[in-house]
């Protein structure tokens, strides 16, 4: 009895360590003052109003979806195949393959923005969308497979070879057995992929220009000349497009995966 | 012509031979165990004639068919797997419908064959649930119905019944019998449950490293092992070499002693009496005198372990009386001369 409650005391203080940021944020985002000020001095929309009517932040903010969209959906293109392949088959070198897959994970995001700039340099890949995306492809990949990987267990072999053996080719039953067992770490390997894409700074600071930026290199080069509650502003705005999409993804295929494993 | 037929096939996994020229025919409507110890190859044998594994050498046929090369899908079997392997994200009745959609059927034929079958095995109202709101032995029952729903003529079982308790277990043995027969389907049943094996199959396939050892029915795999490995793994028995035997007048060897003959005496088969008890004696007899060395009774019988020539020799008798023998006891064993097999001892 003690201990639950000091596991709930606990588990609230965490709680309020994590949100408690977030709502200073959202605070200063409403003041009126022309200042970062928390408490808020007044409450005003006037700062969104500031951003969303200035036109490099909405373009920003798009490509950052954009990019952060497709590094995602190529991600998992690439990440499912190569994860089938690693768990279902032996071949010469799958060790270093699959730990050349899971490298970005533990490369400083600096140092691979730094060599992705000289070798996109050489072939001409600099400094636009494509360039953008290649890089993010590498860093998000890694969280694809690494979700999906421990879904496509020995037991998820014997119901592929179930669904083979009740007459299914490979297509359907990739389909109708593979894809329904692989989802919830698809989802979940897909929510971290595109948060990381979106949040990045290291690596996509290489490739933007004045007319091609990403949100967070925006707010990162904006910050170091002045600090003002429209900064404010654009976090509670992405916090609350973030929000948004949990919930949209939670309706959609749902989330109860992340916090039970009955199944 | 068999419904199965195996043809000198032989698997290896890199340097490891798992199955060494096997070959084995199946009969329609036929019950065929494959019995063996651990990592003898009998899921390897499986798995090969579900066109999981290509063999590297030999041939499938099924029909007639050559079907060696022919891929999974299309081959004209199913298979229970040994932990069934429902797919968790379909309900019971989508699980056994899978296999009659696959093959073309519509949507509510395949719902009432689906149906059809969860009712054949005793689940006619569980279509609704998911596999994880099953017990054990109803999840069984639901990949046997997933597995019979297309009506193969050959079913391939890899120890379907090894996760379920004893009574459960004998319970289910005798419906898979009775459902076997009904449906008349043949069945390849891997197990390493040697009376499972002898209480269902029409024949046993006794395996061994990679090899068939024999293929007979379980008496004659019981009374007539082919070779020691039989012997020693089906049942009880005691071996003992062999010196001379002219028709039953037969002449064992002590046991430091190798011949090329052994004898392989079921413990059963060993009467005991006391030295100079020649009462019941017949001409066939084989006499032996020796000691007891020990007592033992199990469920229903007592096995008294004796010592004679340096071998240790066990003979068993029904119920529980030890007849009053004791340790250090002189003793004659008889055995009729019949009892005795005779194989060739490849090994000592
Ligand atoms: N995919 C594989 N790769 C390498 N070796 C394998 C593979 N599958 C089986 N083997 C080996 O082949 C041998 C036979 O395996 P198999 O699974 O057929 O045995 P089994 O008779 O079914 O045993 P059990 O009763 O334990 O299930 C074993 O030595 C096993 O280690
Ligand atoms: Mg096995």
């Amino acid at each position: 009895m003690i201990l639950r409650n000091l596991i709930c005391i606990v588990a609230l203080f965490g709680m309020t360590f994590l949100v408690l940021p977030l709502a200073v944020l959202v605070g200063a985002s409403l003041t009126t003052s022309e200042f970062l000020a928390f408490p808020p001095q007044g409450l005003t929309l006037k700062w969104y109003a500031v951003i969303f009517s200035n036109p490099t932040y909405v373009a920003s903010f798009l490509t950052s979806t954009w990019l952060a969209a497709s590094a995602t959906l190529i991600a998992i293109l690439l990440a499912v195949p190569a994860a089938l392949a690693v768990s279902r088959y032996d071949f010469p070198g799958k060790g270093a393959f699959s730990a050349f897959l899971l490298s970005p994970l533990v490369l400083p995001h600096l140092v691979l923005g730094a060599a992705l700039l000289q070798f996109g340099g050489s072939i001409g890949l600099t400094r636009n969308f494509w360039a953008l995306l290649v890089g993010h492809v590498v860093i998000v990949t890694p969280f694809v497979l690494r979700t999906v990987l421990p879904l496509l267990s020995r037991e998820q072999q014997a119901m592929e070879e179930a669904s083979r053996d009740l007459g299914a080719d490979g297509v359907t039953t990739f389909f109708l057995v593979t894809l329904p067992q692989i989802r919830s770490g698809l989802v979940a390997g897909a929510i971290f992929a595109f948060i990381t894409s979106f949040i990045n700074v290291e690596l996509s600071i290489f490739n933007t220009t004045a007319e091609l930026n990403t949100i967070p290199v925006q707010l990162f080069n904006y910050v170091q000349y002045s600090v003002d509650p429209s900064i404010a502003a654009v976090s509670s705005a992405t916090i609350v497009a973030a929000a948004v999409a949990i919930i949209l993804i939670d309706l959609t295929v749902g989330l109860d995966f992340l916090t039970t494993n009955d199944d | 012509m068999a419904l199965l037929s195996i043809e000198g096939v032989s698997k290896s996994f890199g340097s490891h031979q798992a199955l060494k020229d096997v070959s084995l025919n199946v009969e329609a409507g036929e019950f065929v165990s494959l019995l063996g110890p651990s990592g003898c190859g009998k899921t390897t044998l499986l798995r090969l004639i579900a066109g999981f594994l290509t063999a590297d050498r030999g041939t499938i046929r099924i029909d007639g068919e050559d079907i060696t090369n022919v891929p999974a899908h299309r081959r004209p079997l199913n298979t229970v797997f040994q932990n069934y392997a429902l797919f968790p994200h379909m309900s019971v009745q989508d699980n056994v419908a899978y296999g009659p959609r696959r093959s073309g059927a519509g949507r509510v034929e395949a719902a009432e064959r689906a149906s059809e079958a969860l009712s054949l095995v005793g689940l006619g109202q569980m279509g609704d649930r998911y596999p994880r709101q099953l017990s054990g032995g109803q999840q069984q029952r639901v990949a046997l119905a997933r597995a019979i729903v297309n009506r193969p003529k050959l079913l391939l079982l890899d120890e379907p019944l090894s996760a379920l308790d004893l009574q459960l277990r004998r319970r289910m043995q005798v419906e898979l019998k009775q459902l076997q027969e009904k449906l008349g389907v043949a069945f390849v049943f891997v197990t390493h449950d040697q009376e499972e094996a002898m209480a269902m199959s029409d024949r046993i396939s006794v395996l061994s490293e990679g090899r068939i050892q024999q293929v007979g029915n379980g008496a004659e795999i019981y009374r007539r092992p082919a070779n020691r490995f039989v012997a020693e793994f089906i049942g009880e028995a005691n071996l003992l070499s062999i010196d001379s035997a002219h028709g039953f007048e037969i002449v064992f060897a002590p046991a430091d002693q190798s011949t090329n003959r052994l004898g392989v005496v079921r413990p059963e088969h060993v009467r005991i009496l006391r030295e100079g008890d020649t009462a019941a004696l017949s001409e066939n007899d084989v006499r032996i005198t020796a000691e007891v060395a020990a007592v033992a009774s199990i469920g229903g019988t007592t096995d008294i372990h004796c010592t004679s020539l340096g071998y240790e020799i066990v003979a068993r008798r029904l119920g529980l009386s030890d007849g009053g023998f004791k340790p250090g006891d002189k003793v004659t064993l008889v055995i009729a001369g019949d009892d005795i097999h005779i194989i060739e001892s490849e090994r000592s």
